[in-house]
């Protein structure tokens, strides 16, 4: 900003150009539209997923793994692009599956075709039992 | 080749041309007189600029350089406001209902981000409360002294850019973390 232009004439208080206004009504109706459909169409699902993808998690931390595990099932089946309903049911048959191969196998299809970050690899390795931790960790280099 | 600074200003002109309106409107609130208004200059290295007439008051001098970063902070937050409590629920890889619902989404979050990256003032705006303030020789000017001179940062070249954008990010959480943060999901999960 400049404080020049004493010679020029003052702009009228409160009288803005035609195209200001369309500016501003133009901002305005984009919120009010954002904020209606978002209401409308999206947010109780949303919510209502985060409580879901919550109460998987308490159970988790909780050990209630059968329960964990029901309700990852359903968020993966809600939404197959789900990363961390996989990585969750994967570490949950890690977790089951002690010295049982047929779990160990499950819990590596829930990981097919997706990509981890060094942390998301080292999380799960810390369920794996040690028998399968070379396998694990050929498949899954850091 | 296009300086990123003009690049930068033409991609979010929705928050430059906010950042001189709200210039414009705290002169007229304040009675100050305005001489001219120049709103969009894509491609010019100040890419918006606004002339009035001199004060010595302080706290009108204050709201007219300090209005865009209240006015473009709240248009920010309003305008990504669902995009940000997707993020703050955790739920942002869910698809939208309708594809049109996306684009919607979309242009509100464009013109959002762009006002809040356009928020911060700018050092011509920073300077002139600086000239009031520095006369007053107590300890709340020179907090404010300190205060507005750190906000130079946002104005460097390349390290403002990237602090701009940090900026435009957390006023997008901001008040989805409030409404929906941690205590929302005690209260209302938990019973």
């Amino acid at each position: 900003m400049n404080n020049e232009g004493i010679e020029s004439y003052p702009l009228i208080e409160y009288v803005y150009p035609v195209w200001i206004k369309a500016f501003l009504i133009i901002v305005f109706l984009t919120f009010l539209c954002v904020v209606t459909v978002f209401f409308n169409y999206e947010f109780s699902y949303h919510v209502d997923l985060s409580k879901k993808m919550t109460d998987a998690e308490q159970a988790f931390f909780d050990k209630e793994y059968d329960t964990s595990f029901e309700l990852y099932q359903e968020l993966l089946s809600r939404h197959s692009n789900f990363k961390k309903a996989k990585i969750r049911l994967a570490e949950l048959c890690f977790i089951i599956s002690l010295n049982n191969d047929e779990n160990y196998m499950l819990g590596l299809a829930y990981l097919n075709n997706e990509t981890f970050k060094n942390e998301e690899v080292s999380e799960m390795k810390s369920y794996l039992p040690e028998k399968f931790k070379d396998n694990f960790n050929s498949i899954f280099t850091s | 080749m296009l300086l990123p600074n003009r690049l930068i200003s033409f991609v979010s002109f929705p928050g430059v041309i906010l950042h001189e309106i709200t210039h414009r409107f705290f002169c007229d609130i304040a009675a100050v007189h305005a001489y001219n208004i120049s709103s969009i200059k894509p491609f010019f290295a100040m890419a918006g600029c606004i002339k009035h007439e001199s004060t010595i008051n302080i706290k009108r001098l204050f709201f007219i350089s300090m209005g865009p970063l209240i006015i473009n902070s709240v248009v920010c937050m309003l305008l990504t406001f669902p995009y940000g409590t997707k993020l703050t629920l955790g739920t942002d890889f869910v698809p939208y209902s309708f594809e049109w619902i996306r684009y919607i989404d979309y242009f509100a979050l464009w013109m959002g981000l762009s006002a809040g990256y356009q928020a911060m003032p700018s050092n011509n705006d920073i300077d002139n409360i600086l000239g009031g303030v520095v006369t007053e020789k107590n300890v709340f000017s020179s907090v404010v002294v300190m205060i507005l001179s750190s906000l130079r940062l946002f104005n460097i070249r390349f390290i403002g850019y990237t602090a701009r954008l940090i900026f435009a990010g957390i006023l997008m959480r901001l008040l989805p973390f409030f409404i929906f943060g941690e205590w929302y999901k005690f209260l209302v999960f938990t019973t």
